[in-house]
């Protein structure tokens, strides 16, 4: 567990750093994701501590969030100001969002889709695919929901 | 306000704590109903009470360091699940990447135009609802670096999943989206936490392409939004 947030905070500093190092704009939390992820690929695999610790961490992200959010008490007038606006932008560009990829995904992910076919369930159709990583060795799915 | 009583005295993560664990109460007494997720009413509770109580938030937020602390590693650690949902569909990584890219970037687009057309004198609110093709915690970090309203930014993607969660199934189902997967990546691109959780109820094959679509989708705009704005 502690190896693993140790791991977590070495790859927040990183990206952070990255960020400042090279002047980019984007969240150093963010770019130490990518590194990890980068990691995990050559690993091809989490260390056992650092899944632990992700996935305790990722079980308390609402708890985590809310702190952030309660900043909203600082703009409650702007918030009555344009509720009809939010409300719009919020359903309009989600049901969009969903018909999109839902329609595009359709013909690129769905097990009738050209071109790569089958579910990557299957060796055959995935000859990349990590031995270890088939979808029954992927119990850490719930954690994140 | 100049003297804080309560400051060091452990109130502020007391009353977080004890919101979040009425929201966990209620959310599992209606039987999981999205309007009542525990981030929700704990999110109200606490803003009712710090109101009430008279409490500033610049107070609260000192007072709740330790848990604002854990962003950035909670936001990092999504690269696991990341991985771990993204590693069995490694052969189909190109045209996955161009779905989310063009679902975040449309999403993106579509905020814009409709903040533009109808408040274009609101540019916190630009900064703010920009980054809601994102999941929640990066959302919370991208908002600052757009120049919007960080947890104004929370609540948009917090809604957007519920909104998505709710109305995701039945829209897919009525433009013909039937394939598991794609209703998944739909729901995660989409909808985020809350859509994912709603696909892991379809099943899991459902679920882990919303996981997979969530995080890409976060993560690939994160690094573009920024440039772009």
């Amino acid at each position: 567990m502690i190896e693993g947030l140790i791991g977590l905070l070495a790859a927040q500093l990183a990206g952070t750093l990255l960020a400042a190092l090279l002047g980019l704009p984007i969240p150093g939390p963010v770019l130490g994701l990518v590194l990890l992820l980068a990691y995990l690929l050559l690993r091809r695999g989490p260390p056992p501590g650092l899944n632990r610790a992700a996935q305790t961490l990722l079980a308390y992200l609402p708890l985590i969030l809310i702190p952030p959010s309660v900043g909203l008490m600082e703009h409650l007038p702007l918030l009555a100001r344009q509720a009809l606006l939010l409300v719009a932008v919020i359903v309009g560009s989600t049901l969009l969002s969903l018909a999109v990829c839902g329609w595009l995904g359709q013909r690129l992910l769905g097990q009738h889709a050209p071109g790569v076919g089958g579910e990557p369930a299957s060796p055959a159709a995935d000859p990349d695919a990590d031995p270890g990583a088939d979808p029954g060795a992927n119990p850490g799915g719930r954690q994140d929901g | 306000m100049a003297e804080d009583l309560l400051a060091g005295s452990g109130f502020d993560l007391l009353l977080t704590l004890l919101a979040y664990q009425a929201g966990l109460w209620a959310y599992h007494r209606s039987g999981g109903h999205p309007l009542l997720l525990p981030v929700w009413v704990g999110l109200v509770l606490v803003v009712a009470a710090n109101l009430l109580l008279g409490r500033s938030y610049a107070d609260y937020a000192a007072g709740t360091a330790a848990l604002q602390a854990l962003l950035g590693p909670v936001i990092v650690a999504l690269a696991v699940p990341l991985y771990l949902h993204g590693a069995p569909m490694r052969a189909r990584a190109a045209r996955i990447l161009g779905l989310c890219l063009l679902t975040g970037v449309v999403t993106a687009g579509c905020v814009a135009a409709l903040v533009a057309t109808l408040a274009p004198a609101e540019p916190l609110l630009l900064g703010s609802l920009l980054p809601k093709a994102a999941t929640t915690p990066i959302a919370l970090e991208l908002s600052a670096s757009l120049g919007g309203l960080p947890a104004l930014a929370a609540i948009t993607v917090m809604l957007t999943g519920v909104v998505g969660a709710m109305a995701g199934p039945g829209l897919l189902a009525r433009i013909g989206v039937t394939d598991e997967a794609a209703v998944g990546f739909a729901l995660g691109v989409s909808a985020h936490a809350v859509g994912t959780a709603r696909a892991f109820e379809i099943s899991p094959r459902c679920g882990a392409w919303s996981a997979l679509g969530m995080g890409l989708t976060g993560t690939l705009l994160a690094l573009l939004l920024p440039l772009l704005a």
